[in-house]
């Protein structure tokens, strides 16, 4: 059934038979196989075809240097997933894999038509085609190109895999388990410290699985069980399996997958080690001759690891074409074990110069010492062009962590190939990166047209830039480039090594972090009252906030509009629980409160609240709030929410850095306290029936006070009497906790005044009715506290942040753009939100003289037609005639008449009730 | 409607824990919170040593039947107390305190696992032995903001904004979905 399994030997468990379907043949293996060698065994060399000229692609390696064997794997109940090299999918029942990149299929692929315009498909070619006629790039080109690019195709249906990510901390953390990485982890182990040690195979050991050699004197296998059982007597030892480091990142952070866990697909930790030890191993370098990419054509340590590890036989007869003595003699002996036959062993004065083999070599042609021609048969070819480290982990990071790569160093071990024979008897590409299909000839071209530096090469041919990151590739790319160009190879050095050292599933970087769970959610505590009621949420940050309450066939407008003019004509209640809230205590708290806003505060008295404004320090304006004078020494201030968690900051940085000699303490206050503002005539009327312990009449609890005490001798509140409305109001502020509580008072008392709950939406246009400013509409980081019609705030006894560079000229020109409310000149005609004014109306095609911006459009429930605020260059000074809100995106211009930016109640009687 | 004043769960559990979870979470009711903040270290020594009669513990807990004192802050402290009462003692101190008891949620994590658990959620190392030692660190569990503390291993508080406790109550059990010790 396997016909190249060997009879005996390998690593893989023959009693556990597994069955998997490929190219939807039904084949099998064995418990232990990786796909590749499960292929192998089955005698199956073709897995897929190279991206570019479809050319016919077997397995040449046997780890995640592999460049060709790239296959589409599904599990059973899981997704497909694409990419994936065929020597790192490990064997399951019941997987199906499929090849890629080929139509109808891999044996007879149309794609590979493409070989016969190999001469215009070099590098850079698309720079250079697809350029005539014009028109034929949307209507044919990219539609083709879109069609046949990439290798294989995403599936789209929702990925059911379970993925996750977490963290691991320890003293020494060392990847790579081979002889190196298991004693190093054994002596950092046995000399106390927690040592996490990382393996991307699914065994301990490296090449000492498979290599027939010798360490401390013992048989390989014999040496790693030895180890292997040290290793697993050690509780500060911690082994990862299956674990494959992609990441080196500053201060000592590795992150890496771990793969087919019990629950989930793959996990994505992230280590931070004290110390990271890199025994990384090193990649074997294929040779660089014509016709080098035919299935069969594998790398020598490769074939070895097959016969060893995995009991397979790659082939019947075969060649060697390996420079190390040592290493020869290494696959020899393998090849022999295996009953394969030795057609031909080149030695190291031998070129090969052609092969041969459609879909798998059959075929090889070299020029001996004695430059004499010759040709054997073959089914196999063992290759080896030598060893280089990998060190690509290690040097990712930036300095002064990084690892500087001598070039020279690195690749001492490798051979160079350069062509000594006779050029014209050269048959064939020869193939420097075999994952993206770049030549020889591919790098002649890009030297000549000018592309010398290293890091141009590889993006003008594309060298090194597919899933295996050119391991097999630059080494002998940078070969080339010294024989090209003539450049010593430590100038030439090499190109930037990046994360992910190998591809990553999206699904594993993102972990359990989807849908709603990918970043917190805030909630108020009126959210769960609020959803009883039907209420519409939307986001505002991090917060699900209060949009509107529809009632059963309302629509949004409807509900809307109806809560507006219930808190215009009645009473509603809205959620103000968000507002950034501190709590300051000190001996000089007045003095940090007087440097961080703008207003006097000195004659700010116990019991009272002002409205304040906040500056950067280049003097814009940057949040508004209020001051409560709570007591002595003790004072409540709050912040808008969209700024809560930046002003926070500031001022903890303020007090702790610049100023650490005020005794001020700052509490964040913001959860404790919930806060519910009662807005509209009837307010007063409500509170009372609330049962607040303190007098509320207008004189006793008039307009911008606060006042603290228990509601129904039972609920301690803080309630203040300000508005955002422009109606009287109160927010009634409570321990959190009491929130639910509060709400059920407030709605059952405030039936009697047939009581509306409001969301932003509704509260948006009552601020816009009063031309009340708001951050991210007229706060909108340009604009000072003169243009908002503010400046009379500024107190001019003081210095506070942004007082000093408000004095900039620029600031105070009379021409700045200021706030002004806008009707239409018609009475009716809709404004167009986030517009433009000019004196003109919009002509298409045009670039008219813009004289400012709406911050704010809304049709006013209360005036019955459309209003809007605006920045308008001299404000209300504005004399150049008439004036125009343009909005190219709808192509319409609509006059406007300039009016004060307060509509309702410009005489602020309704405030105090 | 009910007339008599109540005080609500924060949270409540909405069914996303796996059925064959040892892990559970819920909410400790009640508890009491204050911020400690003095103007100066010497107030913070006076209050340690009128509520445990002994110096403060920095970056560690200070703990006696009814009170704990976390002290993550170089500036302030969190008083925790089973209810919202302040003990007797502290009276005199009340400069120094505020009440954030609803400010914050505690959640309780209780399974044999559960700091295995949050070891690896969490982003600092709450295994190292400085912080083992202390029973308490700061720190963020995902991108929630939460201090730990705990008694035992097995029964770990978490303290987090009230108004992210939702949140990351749903967060810890959709975690709890993909956890095993593998």
């Amino acid at each position: 059934m396997q016909p190249r399994r060997l009879k005996k030997g390998g690593l893989i468990d023959r009693s556990q038979r597994l069955q998997f379907t490929f190219n939807n043949q039904q084949l099998q293996g064995y418990s232990g196989d990786s796909l590749a060698s499960a292929l192998l065994a089955n005698n199956i060399h073709l897995v897929a075809r190279s991206i570019k000229y479809h050319r016919p692609r077997g397995i040449l390696s046997a780890g995640l240097e592999e460049t060709s064997a790239l296959v589409t794997c599904k599990k059973i109940n899981g997704v497909s997933v694409v990419n994936l090299k065929a020597t790192e999918v490990q064997l399951e029942n019941g997987l199906i894999a499929s090849s890629q990149n080929c139509w109808p299929g891999v044996r007879f692929d149309i794609g590979s038509l493409l070989q016969l315009f190999s001469a215009i498909l070099n590098a850079g070619f698309y720079y250079k085609t697809f350029m005539w006629p014009k028109a034929a790039w949307h209507r044919f080109y990219e539609k083709l190109i879109r069609r046949i690019a990439g290798q294989g195709r995403v599936n789209a249906d929702y990925d059911t895999n379970l993925y996750d990510n977490r963290n691991a901390f320890c003293d020494v953390l060392v990847i790579g388990s081979g002889s190196t990485g298991l004693s190093a982890a054994l002596e950092a182990a046995e000399s106390g410290e927690s040592v996490i040690l990382i393996e991307q195979d699914n065994q301990l050991g490296g090449s000492a699985l498979w290599e027939q050699t010798r360490i401390d004197l013992l048989p390989a296998a014999k040496w790693l069980a030895k180890v292997a059982g040290k290793v697993e007597a050690l509780d500060n030892l911690r082994v990862m399996t299956r674990t494959l480091a992609f990441g080196h990142y500053d201060h000592g952070c590795i992150m890496a997958v771990q793969r087919n866990q019990t629950v989930t697909d793959a996990i994505a930790w992230r280590f931070r080690a004290n110390r990271i030890t890199f025994a990384c191993g090193a990649t074997e370098q294929p040779l660089v001759f014509p016709g080098n990419d035919r299935p069969g054509i594998m790398l020598a340590a490769s074939v070895r690891q097959y016969i060893y590890r995995y009991g397979v036989a790659p082939g019947k007869r075969a060649v060697l074409a390996i420079r190390n003595p040592a290493e020869r003699e290494l696959t020899r002996q393998a090849l022999i074990h295996a009953g394969i036959e030795i057609a031909m062993d080149l030695d190291s004065g031998s070129q090969i110069y052609s092969t041969r083999g459609r879909r798998h070599v059959h075929r090889v042609y070299w020029v001996d010492e004695q430059n004499h021609r010759q040709n054997t048969n073959c089914d196999l070819v063992c290759m080896s062009g030598g060893w280089v480290p990998n060190q690509q982990l290690a040097s990712q990071i930036s300095a002064p962590g990084k690892v500087k790569l001598d070039v020279k160093q690195l690749l001492s071990d490798t051979e160079w190939n350069v062509p000594k024979i006779d050029i014209s008897i050269i048959k064939g590409l020869s193939f420097l990166d075999l994952q993206n299909d770049v030549t020889r000839k591919d790098l002649e071209l890009a030297v000549g047209e000018g592309y010398e530096h290293i890091e141009l090469v590889k993006r003008y041919t594309t060298l090194g830039m597919g899933t295996d990151q050119g391991k097999t590739a630059w080494p002998n790319a940078i070969r080339e480039l010294e024989r090209i160009s003539g450049r010593d190879i430590s100038d030439i050095g090499h190109t930037t090594f990046r994360p992910a050292y190998s591809p990553v599933s999206i699904g594993a970087l993102v972990g359990a972090q989807t849908d709603h769970y990918m970043t917190p959610i805030r909630r108020t505590p009126f959210h769960q009252s609020f959803s009883k009621m039907g209420c519409v949420f939307q986001t505002s940050g991090d917060w699900i906030y209060s949009r509107y309450f529809p009632k059963p066939g309302e629509s949004m407008e409807q509900a809307v509009e109806r809560e507006v003019l219930a808190v215009r004509h009645s009473i509603g209640c809205v959620d103000m629980s968000t507002l950034g809230k501190v709590d300051v205590k000190g001996r000089d708290a007045l003095e940090f409160l007087s440097r961080l806003y703008i207003n006097n505060l000195d004659t700010l008295q116990i019991g009272r609240v002002r409205y304040v404004l906040m500056l950067r320090e280049d003097g814009i304006l940057w949040d508004d709030g209020i001051v409560a004078h709570l007591g002595d020494s003790h004072y409540l201030i709050t912040m808008t929410t969209a700024n809560a968690g930046a002003v926070w900051k500031w001022m903890n940085k303020l007090l702790h850095l610049h100023w650490p000699e005020l005794d001020v303490q700052l509490t964040s206050v913001s959860d404790h306290w919930a806060s519910l503002a009662i807005a509209g005539p009837n307010a007063r009327h409500l509170l009372a029936r609330l049962q607040p312990d303190f007098e509320i009449d207008r004189d006793n609890f008039p307009f911008a006070s606060i006042r603290q005490g228990l509601l129904a001798n039972r609920l301690p509140c803080r309630i203040l009497s300000v508005s955002f409305s422009g109606e009287l109001s109160y927010e009634i502020n409570v321990p959190a906790g009491y929130a639910v509580w509060l709400f059920e008072q407030v709605m059952h008392k405030g039936v009697h005044y047939d009581i509306a709950a409001y969301g932003l939406e509704a509260l948006d246009i009552l601020r816009i009715e009063k031309g009340h400013i708001s951050v991210g509409t007229e706060i909108d980081g340009r604009t000072t506290p003169a243009d908002l019609g503010l400046g009379g705030m500024q107190s001019k006894s003081k210095s506070f942040i942004g007082s000093s560079l408000l004095q900039r000229p620029a600031l105070g020109h009379s021409n700045r753009k200021k706030l002004v409310g806008l009707t239409p000149a018609d009475g009716h005609s809709p404004i167009p939100v986030a517009s433009h004014l000019c004196h003109a109306p919009w002509q298409p095609g045009t670039q008219p003289k813009l004289v400012g911006n709406l911050t704010a459009s809304i049709f006013s429930p209360t005036l019955q037609q459309p209003i809007a605020l605006a920045l308008l260059e001299n404000g209300q000074s504005d004399s150049q005639g008439k004036l125009w809100v343009i909005s190219p995106l709808e192509n319409r211009s609509i006059e406007v008449t300039v009016v004060p930016p307060c509509f309702v109640d410009p005489k602020g009687e309704r405030l105090h009730g | 409607m009910a007339d008599t004043l109540f005080r609500s769960a924060t949270t409540f559990d909405s069914g996303l824990i796996p059925a064959d979870s040892q892990l559970t979470i819920t909410e400790v009711p009640g508890i009491g919170l204050w911020s400690v903040q003095p103007d100066h270290y010497s107030g913070l020594v006076m209050l340690t040593q009128k509520v445990f009669g002994t110096d403060p513990n920095p970056g560690g807990l200070l703990q006696d039947e009814e009170n704990c004192l976390i002290q993550l802050w170089p500036n302030k402290a969190f008083l925790r107390r089973e209810n919202a009462a302040l003990p007797e003692s502290t009276l005199t101190l009340m400069d120094l305190l505020t009440d954030i008891s609803h400010g914050f949620c505690e959640l309780k994590l209780s399974d044999i696992q559960a700091f295995d658990f949050v070891s690896v959620y969490c982003s600092a190392d709450v295994t190292q032995p400085t912080t083992r030692t202390a029973r308490t660190i700061r720190c963020l569990l995902g991108h929630y903001p939460i201090v730990i503390w705990w008694n035992n291993t097995s029964d770990i508080r978490i303290l987090v904004d009230r108004s992210y406790a939702q949140s990351l109550r749903d967060y810890l059990a959709h975690l709890m979905s993909r956890w095993s010790w593998d």
